[in-house]
């Protein structure tokens, strides 16, 4: 199903001779969290900047809702929230005032739509404080009241969670799943921490240098992540029979398509082979599947590694 | 004079009805606009808004239509999460059955075949059964917790001296604590008190946290207390083991839910939130607290139902 | 658009700067005429040489100077604030929101040369007497409109340089400074030069009998004022941010 929110195609983004943003073709399926993970310095903020149309495209495209947003300007953006970099605001006006008037220029859809995304995010309505004198954590909550104000179907976080404390990061963590996962909303997510990602994101695309390294599943990608002994066999009985006498181990499962999984990865596969071929548990496939996230990525970055 | 006059009346008119066919054109329009987003929703994107300015003459309309696809998409996600959580169960729930069954299978195989004679192959039926008992618990559990998710479970109250049945329930588990090489301490209070009380569940409360001392703790030492306080009753299962770790503890009531994620390892995950559901049907309540490597304190407060006098 | 104008009015709530702003554009000319009133000085001048020589305090000096520090400080700090890319990400075009903004500074700009008007006609009144102020009322209130609104269209460009510079805040300063300079000193420069330079040719068409050459003066600050228009919005509508 080709149902993306977001499509690039060959993005490129070039300041006079250097590239910050080379040939990357992103895609965000619908009512996924698809994070853009990447060190500092990466391209995520540029790459955004380019699909919200606030960055000149050098070459490539960018498809949002299977439109091109020139000239669907007042069509598209509508239907998008954004947070990109620090959340900007008016520093001598309240958060309520700052919300009242990006609703007076976006319109609404709702009556107390400032009232309640202020709830929302917990923070108080009409009160007297100003901008300037928000904490960060404050600070960021706001961008994401602002993001939401008008329920979006896609919301674009340039790394919501940046100079927060781990409880706020929790917070806010949460609630970007919630907002996946309760209200269906498609969600393109930076961030240089591979943990927050891992945590967060259904797909996963590796920015590198400019470079879009990878694009997969978490999924996919978390099945790399375990260690165990995948074995395919004819009988899985004899098999299981076979691990618990001869290799004293319970750690295992039985799987669809007579194929199990060892999660003892102590165990010698020369043995193992033995062992099952002696019963007779027709042994088709026999392999190790052990990685670990960070090794992977540390593979792909090129031994670097991220934070 | 007369004909400045008019033309300024017409020159006026003008720009009054140029006006007002501008403000026709724009609400035509945001009609129209409104109307495209209308059929996107109806194709089903609840997620589609209609935005408006707070002074459109259109705008409370579409806040009206706002408001029930909110609705109706709310009510369209509780189905869908019901749903999908019946999915996962019944996924995972096959998962659970498959590997026990086959190992069980496995043995019984082996004897067939002949692999195994004599007091081997004796052995091996005796695992083999004891693999089907696992089994049959499981099944029994799962049973027993599908009667209570789905509200099925009827509670007899009865009255009963509960110090007296809290010791005894404890005191079966004693020989177990023994056998695992478990210091135990038990504090009941001597004196009678008649409470009215499900005394099945109350059993299986206390006897699946125990179980999961012996079987996930690897505990040296367990308490065990109860007492009468502040006409609610207390129980404390505490032991010295090797605790949750603080990441799992906010889960560990939620069904199917294992810890240890290398899989394989005892247990149903459906223990604990039995736990938790008798606790809720006797109007109860029952928290944890747990220290990785240190131990775990389960700790339950039931209200004190005295029984009426009876003459 | 009107939602727009009520946005940009709601972010001139509690705005220092443009009531800092606001009241020295009404202290300075009244101070002035206290002064004159209190000294009872008056009888050296005319009543429209009074009204000269209260301009090249007011008109030449101060009032270009605040009218592009407004200007500079309601672009650039949507730069500061990081509020630009919230502005952006708005379904309006780049367009209309530069417009906002410039018709923002535009109805202060009017504003403060009416309330000026207003001022330089209650001296005039006191220090004259009604009726002599009732009979240059016209030439008074034309002068002052006339410099005010040819102002305003010669400043212009610096929207442009304003969009150009985003966080900085000194160029556009600077070039408000020199386009002043450029008024005042354009009394003494040769007539076809004065004439030729927009900003100069200002006062030179505005105050009677100066050195112009009027079609190239008007011809020059209606350049001036389209380029700086048409450049101001074509730079913010093809800036990356
Ligand atoms: N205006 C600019 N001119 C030149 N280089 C730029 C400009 N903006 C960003 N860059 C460069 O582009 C690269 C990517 O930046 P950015 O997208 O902000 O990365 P990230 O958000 O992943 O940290 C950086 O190396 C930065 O130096
Ligand atoms: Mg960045």
């Amino acid at each position: 199903m080709n149902d993306c929110v977001i499509e690039t195609q060959m993005l490129t983004k070039r300041y006079g001779s250097t590239t910050v943003v080379n040939n990357v073709s992103i895609h965000v399926k619908r009512g996924r969290i698809y994070g853009l993970l990447g060190r500092n310095g990466a391209g995520k903020t540029t790459t955004m900047k380019m699909i919200l149309g606030l960055s000149a495209i050098s070459s490539g495209e960018v498809r949002l809702f299977g439109e091109s947003l020139k000239k669907n300007e007042r069509k598209l953006y509508p239907r998008i929230g954004s947070i990109i970099e620090t959340p900007g605001f008016y520093p001598h006006l309240t958060g309520t005032e700052n919300l009242q008037i990006f609703a007076r220029i976006r319109g609404t859809i709702k009556q107390n739509a400032v009232q309640e995304a202020l709830k929302t995010v917990g923070l108080p309505y009409d009160d007297k404080k100003p901008f300037s004198s928000y904490s960060l954590g404050m600070k960021q909550r706001l961008g994401i009241a602002n993001a939401i104000l008008n329920d979006p179907e896609l919301l674009i976080l340039d790394e919501p969670t940046n100079g927060l404390d781990p409880i706020g990061i929790a917070e806010v963590r949460a609630f970007i799943r919630s907002l996946s996962e309760e209200y269906g909303k498609t969600i393109l997510i930076s961030s240089h921490i591979l943990t927050e990602i891992a945590l967060l994101a259904d797909d996963i695309g590796i920015l590198h240098h400019g470079n879009l390294l990878e694009e997969n599943t978490m999924a996919d990608l978390e099945k790399k992540n375990q260690k165990y002994i995948h074995i395919q066999v004819t009988s899985q009985s004899l098999a299981a029979q076979v691990l618990e006498r001869v290799l004293h181990t319970n750690n295992y499962t039985a799987e669809a398509d007579n194929s199990m999984r060892i999660y003892d990865t102590g165990i010698d596969l020369v043995e193992l082979n033995k062992a099952l071929v002696s019963v007779g548990a027709g042994v088709s496939t026999i392999q190790i599947c052990s990685d670990n996230l960070e090794d992977y990525f540390k593979k792909i970055t090129g031994g670097v590694g991220i934070e | 004079m007369v004909f400045f006059v008019c033309g300024m009346i017409i020159t006026i008119l003008c720009f009054v009805i140029a006006a007002l066919a501008f403000y026709l054109y724009r609400t035509k329009v945001q009609l129209m606009e409104a109307s495209t987003i209308v059929d996107e929703i109806a194709n089903g994107n609840m997620n589609r808004r209609l935005i408006v300015s707070k002074t459109s003459p259109v705008a409370s309309l579409c806040y009206k239509i706002n408001e029930i696809v909110i609705q109706t998409k709310n009510e369209l996600f509780k189905h869908q999460q019901a749903e999908r959580s019946y999915r996962q169960l019944a996924t995972s729930l096959s998962h659970d059955i498959r590997t026990p069954l086959a190992s069980l299978t496995g043995y019984l195989e082996a004897i067939q075949l002949g692999y195994v004679t004599g007091k081997e192959k004796e052995q091996y039926i005796e695992i083999a059964l004891n693999k089907a008992l696992d089994l049959k618990y499981y099944v029994d559990t799962l049973f027993e917790w599908l009667k209570l998710e789905s509200g099925e479970r009827i509670y007899h109250y009865e009255n009963i001296d509960i110090h007296e049945y809290a010791r005894e329930i404890v005191s079966e588990w004693i020989p177990q604590f023994e056998k695992n090489d478990i210091c135990y301490d038990i504090s009941v209070p001597e004196n009678e008190l008649f409470v009215s009380i499900d005394k099945t569940a109350l059993k299986r409360i206390l006897d699946n946290l125990l179980q999961n001392v012996l079987t996930h703790g690897h505990a040296t030492f367990i308490k065990v207390s109860e007492e009468e306080n502040d006409n609610k009753m207390a129980f404390e299962i505490q032991d010295n083991g090797v605790g949750i770790s603080e990441t799992d503890l906010p889960h560990i009531f939620e069904r199917l839910y294992k810890c240890n994620t290398a899989r394989g390892t005892k247990g149903s995950g459906l223990g604990l939130s039995i736990v938790a559901e008798l606790v809720k049907g006797l109007h109860g309540e029952i928290t944890v607290k747990s220290i990785k490597e240190k131990g775990t304190l389960f700790f339950l407060l039931f209200p004190l139902l005295v029984p009426e006098k009876q003459d | 658009m009107n939602n727009l104008l009520a946005a940009e009015r709601l972010k001139l709530r509690h705005n220092r700067l443009i009531i800092s702003c606001s009241s020295l554009a009404i202290i300075l000319p009244v101070m002035v005429i206290a002064t004159d009133i209190f000294q009872g000085a008056l009888p050296k001048y005319s009543i429209m040489g009074w009204v000269f020589r209260l301009a090249s305090l007011c008109q030449y000096f101060a009032y270009p100077v605040l009218s592009g520090f407004v200007l500079t400080f309601l672009i650039q700090r949507e730069y500061t604030d990081h509020t630009i890319i919230n502005m952006l990400t708005a379904p309006v075009t780049r367009t209309r929101l530069l417009i906002g903004k410039l018709i923002i500074w535009a109805t202060w700009h009017i504003t403060m040369t009416l309330c000026y008007l207003a001022i330089v006609c209650l001296g005039a009144g006191i220090l004259y007497g009604s009726a002599t102020l009732y009979g240059s009322f016209y030439e008074i209130a034309s002068f002052i409109i006339k410099f005010g609104l040819l102002h305003l269209v010669t400043l212009t460009p610096i929207a442009w340089v304003a969009v150009l510079q985003r966080k900085n805040f000194y160029p556009s300063l600077l070039c408000t400074i020199i386009f002043t300079g450029i008024g005042f000193a354009g009394l003494y420069f040769p007539k076809f030069l004065g004439s030729l330079v927009p900003w100069s040719s200002v006062p030179l068409i505005t105050v009677p009998g100066m050195q112009v050459v009027p079609v190239l003066a008007t011809t020059s600050i209606c350049i001036c004022a389209f380029f700086g228009l048409f450049m101001a919005v074509y730079s913010f509508k093809h800036q990356d941010q």
